[in-house]
């Protein structure tokens, strides 16, 4: 028999909601996990414990009183360390912030909260999401719990690895380039970026708004659509958000497989990928092919440029949006006594960690005077053109499949010396960014070694219903939720 | 293109600090980023079906972008004043330290 923290939380979140167990004794469960497992793999920066006891306490008494509870009653869910939950630091995995606690909720969270799920902690990332690894981080990196010596991807490495080492359910993360499908990928779990405007980024601190996202990751597809439900939404606060209709569902095998959907096969991409990864990739094509689905062979011309056309824009904006952290409304505690003013400001933003100086110089230069032309102006009409080739596939196939990461999981710090390595991980997720539509990567399979190998699936704007459908598909093939590392 | 950026006036444009000892780390990874970024110049839309880049209209020319002129400041108001940790404030300005 299972024990409970193995358990997806739908099962565990029925179980409260018919009195087999209570909300407390499962967040207890959860709790011991942690304490257990993550000094291991290092994915959680602060914990949220005593209020999570408090608040599952209060959930029990509103199911003994017979008051209705919300979709996530009881659920422990993980907050990437970027997103803000009131009264609990906020550090961006960053020495600048290390201090910070925001005074308000993320419209996420207040969302999370209404629905009685239950914050539980703040998950490590690369410091302001700026990483493929999560190794960037002034908390140290996180460990992929299938190899301890193992990158667990990033930047939203905590909310992907703390998943898969079954110390919680559901988790928060973001995505600005693929952060992520990334470390869903490198971790063997199911994380989805939604289509930009469909999810608040309200209390989400800024990198680079244009392209960023949050989004949900869990072990299973059905967990996953429950969170994405909850978050899901128009938001006032948000004005890029969309008013539309969010109610995302879990259809029956047989009713998904009527559907026919055709689906766009980016084989050059899977050319390019490490041997395992293209093998296993070819091996969801086939299987969806044998389901009835119409697999055709498809590319993106202009995906060659992408990466530098998402670079330029990624790095202009995080110039302009870390240009805020000036020490004096945010940051830690330090006395500009004694200082001239602009040498306070330089001195307490030495703070950065060389990543982030990395990006903030390249921003800054990429849109000053004599370059504006040459790099964001040009990176700007390539993302449109980019954004244009996938109207034009979106009106021949239903989705387009690729792997999400070119690579395998590889060993810690064998690749940080190197930005320009690091940034071609990204080559294959940034596209949907840059045009702003939903992807999701699915776990596809185990590598010779035992490494995750994770498929990626892009859909048109607001074509997160089929995403899903196509994940329902796979699950049921695979059972990939019964895929768990041994620490 | 990338070679012989002035990283030392890009800090201060910045209000970054980078110890003298890691700036030719620095310098090495903007140029070696800087290329990457030159692959913009390379572009073709050659087996593209969206054909010419300056088919696209954007609802402001890159070209015309406005003068970067200051605007009327903003009035200072105590819910300005709250946001701010230094205690050092007068008439809704900062008072800055002694030199």
């Amino acid at each position: 028999m299972k024990s409970l923290h193995e358990l997806p939380a739908c099962v565990v979140s029925r179980k409260i909601k018919e009195q087999e167990i209570t909300a407390e004794e499962y967040i207890s469960t959860i709790i011991e996990r942690i304490r257990q497992v993550d000094h291991k793999i290092n994915s959680f920066i602060s914990n949220n414990f005593e209020s999570a006891l408090s608040k599952s306490r209060t959930i029990d008494k509103k199911i003994k009183e017979g008051l209705n509870t919300g979709l996530l009653a009881g659920i422990p869910v993980g907050i990437k360390d970027n997103i803000s939950v009131q009264g609990l630091k906020n550090t961006c995995a960053s020495r600048m912030l290390s201090e910070y606690i925001p005074p308000y909720n993320a419209t996420v969270v207040s969302k999370i909260e209404a629905q009685d799920g239950i914050v539980i902690g703040k998950l490590n990332m690369d410091e302001f999401g700026m990483g493929t690894t999560s190794e960037y981080s002034a908390f140290g990196p996180v460990r992929n719990p299938w190899n301890l010596g193992y990158v667990a991807g990033g930047s939203s490495g905590g909310s992907a690895a703390s998943v898969a080492s079954l110390q919680i359910p559901l988790s928060l993360g973001s995505d600005t380039g693929g952060s992520i499908r990334c470390p869903s990928s490198f971790c063997s779990v199911i994380g989805i970026k939604p289509t930009y405007g469909s999810v608040s980024r309200n209390g989400l601190i800024s990198y680079s708004n244009s392209l960023e996202q949050i989004g949900p990751i869990a072990r299973t597809i059905y967990d996953l659509v429950t969170l994405l439900n909850v978050i899901s939404g128009v938001d006032p606060k948000d004005n890029t958000t969309l008013p539309k209709n969010y109610e995302y569902k879990t259809d029956h095998v047989d009713h998904i497989l009527k559907k026919k959907y055709k689906i766009g096969v980016l084989n050059d991409l899977i050319d390019d990928s490490e041997t395992e990864v293209a093998e296993n990739t070819r091996k969801k094509v086939k299987q969806l092919k044998d389901r009835g689905c119409e697999m055709e062979d498809t590319r993106i011309p202009l995906s060659n440029y992408a990466l530098a056309s998402y670079y330029v824009i990624a790095t202009a904006e995080a110039s302009s949006n870390l240009s805020r952290f000036d020490n004096l409304r945010y940051g830690y505690q330090g006395s500009p006594e004694g200082y001239e003013w602009n040498s306070y400001f330089s001195e307490s933003r030495s703070k950065f960690g060389d990543e982030v100086k990395l990006r903030i110089l390249l921003g800054s230069y990429v849109l000053s005077a004599g370059y504006f032309g040459k790099y964001y102006a040009k990176a700007q009409k390539l993302r449109s053109m980019i954004k244009r080739e996938f109207d034009i596939l979106f009106n021949k196939y239903d989705i387009l499949l690729l792997p999400t990461m070119p690579v395998l999981p590889f060993r810690l710090g064998e690749k940080t010396l190197q930005p320009i390595e690091n940034y071609n991980l990204d080559v294959y997720t940034i596209l949907a960014n840059l045009a702003g539509i939903p992807a999701i990567s699915i776990p596809g399979g185990l590598s010779k070694e035992g490494f995750p190998i994770g498929v990626q699936l892009i859909a048109n704007a607001f074509g997160e219903q089929k995403l899903i459908d196509v994940a329902v598909l796979l699950e049921n093939i695979e059972g990939f939720e019964t895929w768990i590392p041994k620490i | 293109m990338a070679k012989g950026i002035d990283i030392k006036k890009l800090c201060d444009l910045t209000k970054l600090e980078i110890p003298e000892q890691n700036m030719t780390e620095i310098s090495r990874k903007m140029e070696e980023v800087l290329l990457m970024f030159d692959k913009l110049d390379e572009f073709t839309s050659e087996g593209s079906e969206v054909k010419i880049l300056e088919d696209l209209k954007f609802e402001l020319a890159f070209e015309n972008l406005r003068e970067d002129k200051p605007g009327p400041t903003l009035e200072s108001s105590e819910g300005l004043q709250a946001k701010f940790k230094l205690k050092n404030l007068k008439d809704g300005f900062i008072l800055g330290p002694r030199i």
